[in-house]
């Protein structure tokens, strides 16, 4: 028999996505611990998640600094002396630092978790913030500060965020050199005592889990357990004035970043607003991908995106072009969203974008690591398992009509905020 | 023997593709990971960036299928593709049940493209934007164009894969394009890996049923120009509107099949891997001459680069940072590392292999770049070869690889107002 290679083969179609089980349980002193067990290699990531983000600094930094800073030293052990252990241990720390929440994760050979974490314990229990470290954290990042200042990505990301939310808005919010240079040893230590409280701490242990592994979580002690008193709320200042140009001369390409503020994920249209995003800009096949790079060649690419934050969201298009092709760009960009608007999605169209959209979530829960992500995000949303159960309902259910009335009800042209970083 | 362990088996088809399978039925995915022997070395030096462009182009359709994209992601699928100096690496992933589809879309590309020219001028282009967006619309973004050719004289590496220069890209013709696909793109210059839930047989028909009637073609060896050993340092200072000094300093390393690159490996380690590490508590927390500073090697297969690369803290000059950096150097040169130092980033080592091959996607490029190699089993042998470092080893290849005659050093300097 002949290969007939014009006809694709049949293919089928992602009938549910099938979860590892999260066992939730407490420590014995309470903290909430959740464990995803799965994976062949013996290893296991651990990530300790605080309330500690930077909504709840009151100087700009304090709380990334605190964060980066936790494993510089404790009352017990220098800098060095921490960082030789883990590293003779073969453990990679990870931080970081939104605005919502600050996490600490550890990765570890399961053979060497038992030192790993009692060090880990040491540091959440007792870090010392040591001026010496401060000094050179602040100086490393200030040094990446000064050069991420001169990338019109980050000058037009953060014109963004500012315009929508305001400058001091935890969403709106960004940070100086100086900002860094000007930390005080004694904030980090008050910060620290005040917000790395056992009582806003969520522990989340993903891998190959051992019966060892979990009891020696559900050990774990932490001194300060003292309940996180509830944020105020912050309501944004946005800039009136929609449309901005930062002048930027030696740049070759202009950044271009248009937006508007959306809602977070708990919202009951955001789980179809990413089909919509998705078609958009969200993937290689979305339709400023064909249009703008596969069509026209302006650029090496652009995406559009629905970004979640507790309690609100943005959603936005981003793209470096060339500086003359800038007004180009731009009309095309804003023609692609009015189309969203008038014109009924394709029927294979749409159907690609589901099977991609289903695809991609699949690729997403590959793992015990990559689920713990989803956990994480369940539980940073207070949100049920069922969440993403129905969401693969959400994504097959939804049809064109739905996305016309999705458009026309989120993306009015008058909210959007133009943001173009370039040479003049 | 490794507590860890990827079990694989290979065969070829008789035009030569070499398949890799490795099962993992815990996962509903499918990765398939075709490895083209090809990268920017084996470009003509008049037309760098082409491996790169031509990467792009196999997005363009294929003989038999107008667009490869969208028959993938309406299977659930998602793809890429990377070049660098050695290699054109494609993979994609799709749900098991619809890897079929993979078979389809990589086997036609590998008989053969539509080789249309509207796709040339669009990817043209798209590639001359990446070229600004990464090399030049970022600060020390250029950094690779200096460095390669003050490193290497003869060698290819002395250009990036992006290309010397955009007139190359704005210059590549569809004959071109068409030479580059008969001279690179067959079986027989192609290591595929399909790793997931899938059988050893079910991969053996399908790689049977859509590469098998794929023709050979004959391959042009061509010696590649051996890189002269280095006698005497090089520097080169460049400035530019950057927010601050930099220093990078290339050292000539064995590659990757060299038996001494597990010892150069570690001494890059040894530098600065970790928060434990020399450089980053000997020059950036003691003596604050760098903001920040890092080592690595680059791991090409041909001999490669050691390269440190730091940037210098206001107030302090340049000389005086890399005099900094030639202190550490020095003590590697001339005294042997304890023992607990030398465990310390052979354990890091092994937990790196552990990490960077968890995931089928991993696994599949890692089995296919270490069949390019030679030897696919390397997946499983190198964690020995690391642990059999001796402190004398690397002592030695302190000595053989990091001395200044060895070293092209680079002033990335702030350009005066």
């Amino acid at each position: 028999m002949t290969l007939s290679r014009k006809i694709a083969p049949g293919f089928g179609h992602i009938t549910a996505f099938s979860f590892l089980p999260v066992v939730a349980s407490k420590t014995d002193g309470g903290v909430p611990c959740y464990f995803i067990n799965g994976g062949d290699e013996d290893v296991v990531k651990i990530d300790f998640i605080f309330d500690a983000g930077s909504k709840r600094q009151h100087k700009t930094c304090l709380a990334a600094a605190a964060n980066s800073l936790l494993l510089e030293g404790t009352r017990q052990h220098n800098s060095l002396e921490l960082a030789d252990k883990l590293d003779s241990l073969g453990a990679f720390i990870q931080n970081s630092c939104s605005a919502d929440d600050a996490t600490v994760s550890i990765y570890s050979l399961n053979k060497n978790i038992g030192p790993c974490l009692e060090i880990i314990n040491e540091v959440l229990n007792e870090a010392s913030f040591p001026e010496n470290e401060l000094r050179t954290y602040a100086n490393t990042q200030a040094g990446r500060l000064r050069i991420s200042q001169k990338k019109t990505d980050y000058l037009c990301r953060k014109a963004f965020y500012a315009a929508i939310f305001g400058a001091e808005h935890p969403y709106g919010r960004s940070a100086n050199p100086e900002d860094y240079l000007n930390l005080q040893k004694e904030e980090l230590a008050s910060f620290f005592s005040e917000n790395y409280s056992a009582g806003g701490l969520k522990i989340i242990c993903s891998g190959k889990i051992t019966e060892d592994i979990r009891l020696r979580i559900h050990q774990l002690t932490f001194k300060n357990n003292r309940p996180q008193p509830t944020l105020p709320l912050c309501e944004p200042k946005p800039l009136l004035n929609k449309k901005q140009f930062i002048g930027h001369s030696e740049s070759v390409q202009s950044t271009i970043r248009i937006g508007k503020r959306m809602f977070d994920r708990t919202h009951e249209d955001y789980r179809p607003m990413q089909l919509l995003n998705l078609i958009l800009g969200g993937y290689f096949g979305s339709r400023l991908m064909k249009n703008i790079r596969e069509e026209k060649g302006l650029t090496y690419g652009i995406f559009s995106s629905l970004e979640s934050f507790r309690g609100d969201g943005v959603f936005y298009i981003s793209t470096d072009v060339n500086n003359e092709s800038r007004t180009s760009a731009v009309n095309e960009i804003y023609r692609e969203i009015e189309r969203l608007k008038h014109e009924p999605i394709p029927k294979e169209e749409l159907e690609i974008a589901k099977n991609y959209f289903l695809g991609a979530f699949l690729r997403g829960l590959d793992g015990a690591f990559l689920q713990s992500e989803k956990t994480k995000t369940l539980i940073d949303y207070n949100l049920k398992q069922e969440y993403y159960t129905e969401l693969f309902k959400i994504i097959k259910e939804t049809d064109s009509d739905r996305l016309i009335y999705l458009a026309n009800k989120h993306l009015g042209i008058n909210d959007f905020y133009e943001i173009i970083c370039g040479s003049q | 023997m490794n507590w860890f362990m990827i079990h694989f088996s290979e065969f070829t088809l008789s035009n030569g593709l070499k398949v890799i399978h490795h099962q993992d039925k815990s996962t509903p995915l499918v990765v398939m990971n075709i490895l083209y022997k090809v990268g920017a070395r084996n470009e003509d030096p008049d037309k760098t960036g082409f491996a790169h462009l031509f990467e792009h182009l196999m997005f363009g359709g294929s003989v038999n299928i107008p667009e490869y994209d969208t028959p993938l992601q309406q299977a659930s699928g998602e793809n890429n593709a990377f070049t660098n100096n050695d290699i054109t690496n494609y993979y994609l992933t799709l749900p098991a049940q619809n890897i079929e589809t993979g078979f389809w879309l990589e086997s036609d590309r590998m008989l053969s493209l539509a080789f249309s020219s509207e796709s040339l001028e669009i990817q043209r282009s798209v590639v001359i934007e990446e070229f600004k967006q990464r090399y030049l619309n970022q600060p020390y973004g250029d950094v690779w164009l200096k460095l390669r050719p003050l490193a290497y004289k003869l060698h290819p590496y002395r250009w990036p894969t992006i290309g010397k220069e955009i007139k190359h890209i704005e210059n590549a013709t569809l004959n071109d394009v068409r030479a580059f696909f008969k001279t690179h793109y067959c079986p027989n210059n192609a290591i595929m890996c399909v790793v997931g839930n899938i059988t050893l047989e079910r991969v053996k028909e399908l790689s049977e049923k859509w590469f098998g009637p794929i023709p050979s073609q004959p391959l042009e060896i061509i010696e590649l120009p051996a890189e002269p050993l280095q006698q005497q340092k090089r520097r080169e200072t460049v400035s530019a509107k950057v927010p601050a000094n930099a220093i990078y300093m290339a050292f000539h390393c064995p590659g990757r099949r060299d038996p001494r690159y597990y010892a150069a490996d570690l001494l890059t380690d040894i530098l600065s891997r970790g928060r434990s590490s020399r450089l980053l508590n000997s020059l950036v927390k003691e003596q604050k001459l760098f903001s920040e500073i890092g080592a690595y090697i680059t791991g090409d297969a041909d001999p490669g680069l050691i390269v440190i690369e730091g940037k210098v803290n206001q107030g302090v000059s340049p000389e005086k940072a890399e005099v900094g950096v030639r202190g550490e150097l020095t003590k590697l040169m001339t005294g042997l590392v304890s023992e607990s130092e030398l465990n310390k980033v052979k354990t890091k080592a092994e937990s790196t292999i552990v990490f960077g091959e968890m995931g089928i996607l991993n696994k599949g490029m890692a089995l296919c770049y270490a069949a390019f190699l030679g030897n696919t089993n390397l997946v499983n042998e190198e964690l020995a070869f690391y642990q059999n470092v001796s402190s004398t080893d690397i002592k030695q290849a302190a000595v053989d690889f990091l001395s200044e005659s060895n070293c092209s050093t680079l002033y990335y300097l702030t350009e005066k107002a």
